[in-house]
């Protein structure tokens, strides 16, 4: 190894100035058998009879100069090259074969680069959120029921809040569409209900306006509603003046309190957002809510309970999923199980 | 012409090479000319040898070769050695002595 790399600076010469090579070679070649002719001369053998000497004493000049070309260590290039060509030759002459080798490499690069996007996008890079690593979607579920994503209760998020202790913080987030009137027409609007610290949780500061404040929850507070970036730009053609404008949504008027920045679509890509009420209402009705929190503050991959934690789970988990199937297999009759199909 | 003419071991060339360019730079024919002199012409070297082993060596870094003007004024590739060389015909020669006086041992005594 250590030889390959002292001799690469000339092997890279050697394979780009190829031509120079080969014609100091030639060139230093023919000054030695030159220079034995002279020598013959010398010795007193008329000039034919010393060039006849020397061309004898010389011996093949091709064989002597392959051997030199065999000692640049540039062999192995041109043997690269003769596979390429009889390859080439190869798949030319079985156009089936290469379609499918063709077809095969084009599914498994396109196949492999198109994951590679998405656990990319979904999985790699962080949400462009602060703390964006520590944003966790919480889902409740009922799957011997049938009932995939069943939301939450206000009772439950209240009792998450009080007794998580590796959850930060937690909002509620769920998302729905009403009918927006007070425009040029009544528009459908995607909805996203959360609770008033959503935006602080996630580091968004808004565009324009403010944000929902603690006291938007409250009872009989005045309905407001923040605009995203994307919806804004569309229905108001980014015109800050709409600030401070009402809109009819469920039988109220709801006024515009601010803009929002271009956000990601997580958990959901929404028109306009408004608080979840307090206390019991139609988010706690439909116990649809979703929750984002921060998990884990304070908690790191290196720390030795979290890591030994995580290594018992993975072991019992292993213990578990090897003492199953074996108790079964144990548990079958030798008869039965040659008499099963 | 017909003299006694060992052929050279494996590697044996490399080292009498760098020995001969350690006296000062010099091309290929003069390298042939001198090996077989100083070796009282028992020691020859063929074309088809002395420079694929000359290519090796400047490959290796422990020569290099410069176009100049030989002592009748043709244009000749003259070879140097390099501090790489150098030491490689310090390691090379030690490992020499040392096989040579092995087998003289053993000739002599088993």
């Amino acid at each position: 190894m250590l030889d390959l790399l002292r001799s690469l600076p000339f092997r890279l010469r050697a394979f780009v100035q190829r031509g120079r090579l080969e014609r100091d070679m030639n060139e230093e070649l023919w000054s030695h058998f030159e220079q034995q002719v002279e020598e013959n001369q010398r010795a007193g053998m008329s000039p034919e009879e010393a060039r006849r000497a020397a061309s004898i004493a010389f011996g093949s000049v091709d064989c002597v100069k392959e051997e030199c070309r065999e000692s640049w260590g540039v062999h192995f290039v041109d043997t690269l090259v003769q596979d390429c060509r009889v390859g080439l030759r190869g798949l030319v002459r079985n156009p089936g074969y290469t379609a499918v080798v063709v077809l095969t490499l084009g599914l498994g690069i396109g196949a492999n680069s198109a994951i590679f996007s998405v656990v990319n996008g979904v999985l790699l890079r962080p949400l462009p959120y602060a703390h964006g690593d520590r944003i966790v979607a919480l889902r409740q579920e009922l799957p011997k029921v049938g009932g995939g994503d069943i939301g939450f209760s206000v009772l439950e998020v209240a009792e998450l809040r009080r007794l998580s202790r590796s959850l930060d913080a937690v909002s509620e987030f769920h998302s729905m569409t009403f009918t927006l009137l007070g425009g040029e027409e009544p528009l459908r609007v995607r909805t996203a209900v959360v609770s008033s610290g959503f935006f602080d949780l996630l580091g968004v500061l808004p565009v324009h306006g403010r944000l929902f404040r603690p006291e938007d929850e409250g009872h009989g507070a005045e309905p407001v509603l923040l605009l995203s970036h994307a919806y804004w730009k569309q229905a108001f053609g980014g015109d800050p003046a709409v600030l401070g404008r009402s809109f009819q949504m469920n039988d109220r008027p709801h006024q515009v309190v601010g803009v929002l920045p271009p956000l990601p679509d997580f958990p959901s890509a929404n028109d306009v957002y408004m608080p979840a009420p307090l206390g019991i209402g139609l988010v706690a009705a439909l116990g649809l809510s979703r929750l984002v929190s921060r998990l884990l503050f304070g908690i790191e991959p290196t720390d030795p309970l979290c890591f030994v934690g995580s290594l018992a789970v993975l072991l019992s988990v292993g213990v578990v999923a090897c003492f199953l199937p074996a108790r079964r297999a144990v548990a079958v009759e030798p008869m039965q199980a040659l008499r099963a199909p | 012409m017909e003299k006694p003419n060992l052929d050279l071991l494996q590697g044996t060339l490399d080292l009498l090479v760098l020995r001969i360019l350690a006296a000062g730079p010099q091309h290929g024919w003069g390298i042939a000319q001198r090996l077989q002199a100083v070796s009282e012409d028992v020691l020859r070297v063929n074309q088809g040898s002395l420079y694929p082993a000359l290519y090796r060596l400047e490959r290796e870094g422990f020569i290099a070769a410069e176009w100049g003007a030989s002592e009748n004024n043709r244009r000749a590739r003259f070879y140097r050695l390099s501090k790489a060389g150098r030491k490689q015909l310090e390691a090379e020669t030690d490992t020499w002595q040392r096989m040579a006086a092995a087998v003289a041992r053993v000739l002599q005594t088993a």
